[in-house]
């Protein structure tokens, strides 16, 4: 799809704010009741998902040329797809690809952004994110005993990510992971220094291209492994390996999890015993690639149709996408599995929880504004009275623990393996 | 004497860098407006020359005194919902509101709560139900301004039954004139605090909202304090389900049904009584599946499935009433009363609202206003009001309603807005029954120009039928000439907004353009 086929969807847009605001239904507080990071840091009507939008028909009708400005708002956006679930519950309309294609096009006129130059010189050269060398990918892994899918055969072949694979401090977790998947008799690989990126990442800041090669590599890779599944603790691949790559209709038809779905499964198939208590009261940030932007994509080609006079419909009917059938139940259903674990829930859950702020290259690029978008979600951890905030996603937590760094707080950040770790 | 980049200099020390922007990536954000915009099949309308978003009531005073000595206009909004929002001139910049998004003050004991701008009408509501009270959740969505609806525009919904509408809620504000004087209205004027919105501080309500609001006219409004009224049910209203399909539960002491009347004489009379015993929390003309059929389903392909089946036929002459008791007793005074006021105007309670699920959805929204959005918007991309408005009598309601039922058969033939089957208008009763308000609205398609042009025509001729009528206050009427001719009809009030103007803006600082020029 390019930005002329949401035509119709920007035409459609009322302005009627929805998009800032968690669903309106849902809002059962008034400070935890914004949706959207950007428009809630910046203020002015571009910075939201309507504002996009309007961006977004402006260009087609040739009002607005890019500027800096013009970069700078499309790219202060986390691409949680937070904006979706309030538009959607109520229209039938798209709402975020529209920012994405706009990125896209931005990108294939070459308007690049100078601060994700470094991203993608990085991802060009060394095949990640992190502006690290490639031959150090593998070094999470030392020691631990796994065998390496380009080497040997194995059922389940787990992706450690760019994050996961260069961020030293969040080694412990994924490390963890490994052991928790062999230590259940899962047999289990990784690829090494011959893992690459999963290319969801750049393909948030509109590089179709370079997610086109990634998903390919990460195609052959598998083809020739023969593995059954992907397990991986990255959301952010996981959404790349579940969703996006079958967006992109070209990745073959391997089960992917991510690995609080497969805990769980362990957990409930009895070949994974949490049995140490861990008294803490704990909550929950739904990463939004788990959450909403995890939703299994449904592929749809079809046309609006006019019925009752002027009502439009779509033939056949659209699979829309509202986020609702993200993975929600499952890392909560791990969570309190862990003895003596008290699951305190914020009050923006699941398809309307608020963005951590690392996604859409913001942690990157705009640093400042990851972190601001953290505080936001730990001030609303801290209200639970919970003394931990659980996650399911490297980025969620390094930008958690940079924010935590930041602010000098006092609140401890777990990736949900790490729970599980101290409970085995 | 006009907008210049100095005049963008001296915003920029008020607000700072951060918080002013003439870039046209922003600015167009602001020329955009497709309520009732669409109809002219467009979307960008005249741009803003900068758009500045002040932190505070001083800095809203010094921007109008900026406006007042170089000659330029300003325009203030929250949400900036509706072609109404647009700027009149090249000389007229836009205050958005965001910054001031604050609740104040919740003074549960004198039912008030005070806020800045931005504060909606949900947040509001969440917080007062957390101590057993309410606020008039709004007919344009719980995602809009509180404050803007209380100072600046009209705002009717479901729950004026038993809270009345915009301007009955308004008890002080704190208002920067548009030569840049900051008064307090009500009692809090007089710094005896936010409890009396016409005594012993100056009596200036009625005088700035006028018949409907000044929209954006008569300069800026900082702070609100709104009437909250009692809410007998549960702190927080249980919400199920996963999106679209939310829904509450069927809670004790709370009664929803939709009731059917043989004609608009006895619908009217129903209200009234039921208006009148006060035993409605909300009440509203079930428009036909094209609204309330919305808001049970999850998009418009469910809809037109189900509608195609006849499962979510509405009756024309019909409204849903939802009763909310404190306890057992006045539960069952309220049953009782409504038993006897349907036996008297032969109305009947519908099956279809009594279905379980459609029960569950639609008084979810009757207390929480949380899917307007879903019935304009959804169903052919907006709709708009056919001209046919007005707050009168209940019987000029029905008189209201039965013209308009005329009107709206009659284009129907032409095909150029959504045929949901039935009369897809909305009323209510208000003031214990001593007003009522119609308004007719369908959707029209925001897309297909055989659509909004020939909407356009039937708007025109409905103005005709209403200024000819006329009903008194129809709100929503914007602009110097609509004002004038409606003002004519009814009382000549659009004379004494343009006093008003001319004695609080004699430099005609704030934009006019919805509002009335002084002359």
């Amino acid at each position: 799809m390019a930005l002329e086929d949401y035509r119709n969807d920007m035409l459609r847009c009322m302005r009627c704010s929805e998009c800032k605001w968690i669903p309106l239904a849902k809002i059962s507080d008034w400070r935890f009741a914004h949706q959207c990071p950007s428009i809630s840091r910046y203020n002015f009507h571009a910075y939201s998902s309507g504002g996009r939008l309007i961006m977004g028909l402006s260009v087609l009708e040739g009002r607005m040329d890019y500027t800096d400005n013009f970069l700078d708002i499309l790219y202060k956006c986390t691409m949680c797809g937070a904006c979706e679930v309030s538009c959607k519950c109520n229209k039938d309309m798209e709402n975020m690809p529209i920012t994405q294609e706009l990125r896209i096009k931005a990108v294939e006129d070459g308007e690049l952004l100078p601060q994700q130059m470094m991203v993608i010189d990085s991802l060009r050269k060394e095949d990640n994110t992190m502006m690290a060398k490639r031959a150090d990918r593998g070094n999470w892994a030392e020691g631990l005993k796994v065998k390496n899918i380009t080497e040997e055969k194995a059922e389940v072949y787990f992706h450690a990510g760019c994050r996961y694979s260069f961020d030293e401090e969040l080694w412990p977790e994924v490390r963890a992971a490994v052991n928790i998947l062999a230590g259940a008799g899962v047999d289990v690989g990784i690829a090494g220094k011959d893992e690459t990126c999963c290319g969801c990442r750049v393909y948030e800041m509109g590089y179709l291209g370079e997610t086109t090669k990634y998903m390919e590599n990460n195609e052959d890779l598998l083809k020739n492994a023969g593995v059954k599944t992907i397990v991986t603790s990255c959301s952010d691949c996981y959404q790349g390996f579940k969703v996006l790559y079958r967006k992109l209709d070209k990745f073959p038809d391997i089960e992917v999890l991510h690995i609080t779905e497969y805990i769980d499964r362990l957990i409930k198939e009895g070949k994974l015993k949490l049995s140490k208590q861990v008294p803490m009261k704990v909550t929950y940030h739904d990463p939004c690639h788990l959450g909403r932007l995890a939703e299994p994509y449904v592929p749809w080609e079809g046309e609006e149709k006019i019925v009752f006079k002027q009502m439009y419909i779509y033939d056949p009917p659209k699979p829309w996408r509202k986020g609702t059938h993200g993975v929600y139940e499952i890392p909560r259903d791990v969570i309190r599995a862990v003895p003596g674990v008290e699951l305190k829930e914020m009050t923006r859950i699941k398809e309307y929880a608020w963005c951590c702020g690392a996604g859409g290259g913001v942690i990157d690029s705009y640093p400042d504004f990851a972190v601001w978008t953290a505080q936001e979600r730990i001030e609303e951890a801290k209200s639970t009275g919970a003394e931990a905030l659980v996650t399911a996603c490297p980025w969620c937590k390094r930008n958690f623990l940079n924010a935590l760094k930041e602010s000098g707080d006092e609140l401890k950040v777990l990736d949900i393996v790490e729970l599980i770790e101290q409970s085995i | 004497m006009g907008y210049t980049k100095d005049v963008y200099r001296e915003l920029e020390d008020i607000v700072g860098p951060e918080n002013i922007s003439d870039d046209q990536a922003v600015l167009d954000g602001y020329a955009f407006q497709a309520l009732d915009g669409a109809l002219h099949g467009k979307r960008f309308f005249r741009s803003p020359p900068a758009v500045v978003l002040p932190g505070s009531t001083k800095e809203v005073q010094a921007i109008m005194k900026v406006c007042n000595r170089r000659g330029i206009r300003e325009k203030a909004f929250s949400t900036g919902y509706g072609l109404h929002n647009i700027v009149g001139d090249d000389n007229t910049i836009i205050l958005d509101m965001r910054r001031m998004n604050r609740i104040l003050d919740l003074d549960a004991k004198n039912m008030i709560i005070v806020t800045e701008p931005y504060v909606s009408f949900a947040q509001v509501q969440a917080e007062a139900m957390k101590v057993g009270l309410t606020c008039n959740a709004l007919g344009a969505g719980s995602q809009v301004s509180y404050l803007a609806s209380l100072t600046s525009l009209h705002g009717n919904n479901p729950q004026a039954v038993s809270q009345g509408t915009s301007a009955r809620n308004l008890i002080g504000a704190e208002w920067v004139t548009p030569t840049g004087e900051i008064i307090g209205i009500g009692s809090w004027g007089q710094g005896a605090g936010w409890f009396c919105a016409d005594t012993p501080g100056p009596g200036l309500r009625g005088l700035l909202r006028g018949a409907c609001g000044h929209a954006g006219g008569l300069g800026v409004f900082t702070k609100v304090a709104g009437h909250l009224h009692p809410w007998a049910g549960p702190s927080e209203v249980p919400v199920h389900g996963k999106s679209p399909y939310y829904e509450t539960e069927l809670m004790p002491f709370i009664v929803y049904h939709l009731l059917d009347f043989p004609t608009w004489e006895l619908f009217a009379e129903a209200m009234r009584k039921i208006g009148t015993a006060g035993i409605a929390f909300a009440l509203h003309k079930s428009g036909g599946p094209g609204t309330h059929g919305q808001c049970v389903t999850g998009n418009n392909n469910e809809y037109y499935e189900l509608r195609s089946k006849g499962e979510l036929d509405v009756p024309r002459k019909s409204f849903c009433v939802v009763m909310v008791g404190a306890n057992a007793e006045e539960h069952a005074w309220q049953v009782k009363t409504l038993d006897k006021i349907l036996e008297e105007t032969r109305g009947s309670i519908v099956a279809t609202g009594e279905d379980e699920m459609w029960k569950k959805r639609d008084l979810l929204t009757m207390i929480k206003a949380c899917f307007i959005p879903r019935l304009a918007f959804r169903s052919t991309g907006t709709f708009a009001v056919d001209g046919m408005v007005g707050m009168d009598t209940n019987a000029a309601m029905g008189l209201g309603l039965d013209v308009d039922e005329k009107h709206r058969d009659k284009w129907n033939e032409q095909g150029i807005f959504m045929d949901d089957g039935t009369l897809n208008s909305w009323s209510i009763t208000y003031e214990g029954s001593h007003l009522a308000l119609f308004e007719c609205g369908y959707g029209y398609n925001t897309i297909r120009e055989e659509s909004y042009t020939g909407y356009l025509k039937m708007i025109d001729e409905g103005l005709e039928h209403c200024f000819n009528t006329p009903f008194s206050n129809s709100w929503g009427i914007f602009g110097k000439d609509r004002v004038t001719r409606i003002g004519e009809a009814c009382c000549g009030y659009h004379l004494w907004m343009k006093k008003i103007k001319k004695a609080f803006d004699p430099n005609t600082a704030a934009d006019p353009s919805n509002y009335i020029e002084a002359d």
